[in-house]
């Protein structure tokens, strides 16, 4: 793997209006690796990719792609390089699964133009990659929460882009798709060399599958590296408030986590013991 | 994978010309006055100085024809507006008629005939061009209204564009039963749109300002099938959204504003054409913005035909006769595909 900064993040700092989302934030994203940015909700990781695909401006501090400022490429540019899949698209029309693939190729068409047979050929390819072709002529409204993302995520192989930012592609989605979804982007990170970049809501699935990971607290990097380096019990309770039990995944070593429900700790049943206790007495 | 080639696209748009022209060709000879193909031939066949001005070439040529021309342009732009508002909207529900544009255009035009504009500027029509003005402000400020947080709330836009519209409609009651001897015909016309009484010039200048709207809104075809995507997406796919969405509420509100300033309010075509078109066609709009364009024109010219044949020589308004036929068959459409309209 070689370690080449695909994107360069210098100081950013953004607010939507008063208060700043994101404050001050450093970091680079290496090439041909899973980068996972966690943090509660909030704390502005939808917001970083937004900035990243240029969709908002960053009020201070600038963003490289490449070595060159993003601001400085066109939008159909940074589209050639970048691709995203979005939490969740709601489509008010009946578009088949491949029309809206075929989409993808937007960045590299102009004006009203037809696809070509190579935009065929690549958009198929993606297909055949995200296990959607089957499907192509269906209705995108018509799939399952799971296929619909697959189709999504075939959109965004479609554009040939050399990084893919997820916003929690497994958000709406039940353990059986959240895994199948993790293994096609652990494939794509392999077999393509493709640099991605996830929000993750799910901290398990983010430490198995992430090379990287940055933990945000309200707008700031709270803990940047390897998952090991950020998934502790004491990163976390202290980002998210909460108390856990972090230990080794017996399978892969990863660290596991288990979230402790503050009523089920045993100093409360202790309490409510004591408690209860003392009224029958 | 079935998507749109350049063979399907040109084979669905050839054929929906010739029925475009079969239509004309055959509403033209229907009407009180009896005409036939063979009369057509006569007046052509012989010498123009003798026969030429005859009374059946008259009601051809002067009357009926610049009447169907008018509904094929009128009924084009509503369609093909209806379009672009939903894409832009990425509403199922929008149509310049319920987002009030058309009013909007109506009463831009009505201003410009009250102070007394129905004149042509060089070769800027000022009626057509007040029609625009109207509708363009009447979106912005619907869009406008209903942004809240940077994002637009579809509930919330409905609502505006209903009630704006309804106002605008009153306004322009109040004004037309004001203003000039034919109070209720002029009512009638602002409300439930006319087709009759337009002559060749003012046609020429609707037409201009239509096809030139269409051709643009044309170009920005495949831009729109991003924008239903939502903004977002549609700038990860490398669309200049903003600039997109400028242009396209400018030639939705020209055409429109041409539209409704020689017909007034015609509702049902601009939300019926395209739902119509995208169940035979699909929703890729470089398909489906001229197809819906073609339809509509042979709709409203049916229709317009329907309205001054079924009770002549009394003529009922188009806007009755496209709300008759339109509204059970889109009904039904509803009843029968509804996944695709409430998923």
């Amino acid at each position: 793997m070689t370690l080449t900064p695909f994107f360069r993040v210098k100081d950013l700092r953004f607010r939507y209006d008063q208060s700043w989302v994101l404050d001050g934030l450093s970091f680079e994203v290496r090439e041909g690796e899973i980068l996972g940015i966690i943090g509660p909700n909030g704390s502005g990781k939808t917001t970083i990719l937004r900035i990243l695909s240029r969709v908002l401006m960053p009020q201070e501090g600038e963003v490289h792609l490449h070595g060159k400022n993003l601001l400085a490429l066109s939008q159909k540019e940074i589209a050639q390089i970048i691709g995203v899949v979005p939490q969740d698209t709601y489509f008010p029309f009946p578009f088949t699964v491949g029309e809206v693939v075929l989409m993808g190729r937007s960045p590299w068409l102009s004006g009203f133009g037809f696809e070509s047979e190579r935009d065929l050929q690549i958009a198929s390819q993606a297909m055949t990659l995200t296990n959607t072709l089957s499907f192509s002529n269906r209705l995108i409204f018509e799939l399952s929460g799971g296929e619909r993302q697959r189709a999504i995520i075939a959109r965004a192989l479609a554009q040939r882009s050399q990084v893919m930012l997820l916003d929690e592609p497994t958000a709406h989605l039940d353990i059986g798709y959240q895994i199948e979804i993790y293994d096609l982007i652990k494939k794509l990170n392999v077999e393509k060399r493709l640099t991605l970049i996830i929000v993750a809501h799910d901290l398990n699935l983010a430490s198995e599958y992430c090379d990287r990971l940055i933990l945000l607290d309200a707008g700031r990097i709270y803990k940047m590296g390897s998952p090991k380096e950020v998934i502790t019990e004491e990163n976390l309770s202290r980002v998210y408030q909460s108390k856990v039990l972090v230990e080794e995944n017996p399978v892969t070593g990863a660290p596991r986590v288990t979230l402790l429900s503050k009523l089920m700790s045993k100093k409360y049943r202790e309490k409510r013991l004591t408690a209860r206790s003392n009224r029958i007495s | 994978m079935k998507v749109l080639s350049l063979k399907k696209w040109l084979i669905t748009i050839v054929l929906l010309t010739i029925l475009l022209i079969v239509t004309i060709i055959f509403c033209s000879f229907q009407g009180s006055a009896d005409i036939k193909l063979k009369d057509l031939l006569e007046i052509f066949s012989n010498s123009p100085s003798q026969t030429w001005w005859n009374t059946k070439a008259i009601i051809l040529l002067k009357v009926r024809l610049p009447r169907i021309l008018l509904a094929c342009m009128v009924g084009g732009a509503l369609a093909v507006s209806g379009v672009v508002l939903q894409a832009l909207l990425r509403n199922p529900l929008a149509d310049p008629y319920i987002l009030g544009v058309s009013s909007g255009s109506a009463l831009g035009a009505i201003i410009a005939i009250l102070l007394g504009l129905n004149i042509t500027i060089g070769a800027l029509p000022l009626i057509p061009l007040f029609g625009f003005v109207g509708g363009l402000l009447t979106i912005l400020f619907v869009y406008h209204i209903s942004k809240i947080h940077r994002k637009i709330s579809i509930q919330t836009m409905l609502l505006v564009g209903v009630v704006t519209g309804a106002i605008l409609a009153a306004i322009i009651m109040f004004i037309t039963s004001m203003a000039g001897p034919h109070k209720v015909q002029g009512i009638i016309f602002w409300l439930m749109g006319s087709l009759s009484s337009q002559e060749y010039p003012m046609v020429v200048i609707v037409s201009l300002y239509v096809i030139v709207g269409i051709l643009i809104l044309l170009y920005y075809a495949r831009s729109l099938n991003l924008l239903v995507l939502g903004e977002e997406s549609a700038t990860q796919l490398g669309l200049e959204v903003e600039r997109t969405k400028k242009i396209a509420f400018i030639g939705a509100s020209l055409i429109t504003g041409a539209a409704v300033s020689v017909s007034g309010l015609i509702g049902f075509v601009g939300i019926l054409i395209p739902h119509l078109m995208r169940m035979i066609i699909g929703s890729d709009h470089r398909l489906l913005l001229p197809a819906a364009g073609l339809f509509g024109s042979i709709y409203l010219i049916l229709a317009d035909t329907l309205a001054r044949t079924l009770m002549a020589p009394t003529e009922i308004p188009v806007g009755v006769i496209t709300a008759i036929c339109g509204g059970p068959f889109f009904i039904y459409l509803l009843r029968k595909k509804k996944t695709i309209f409430f998923h």
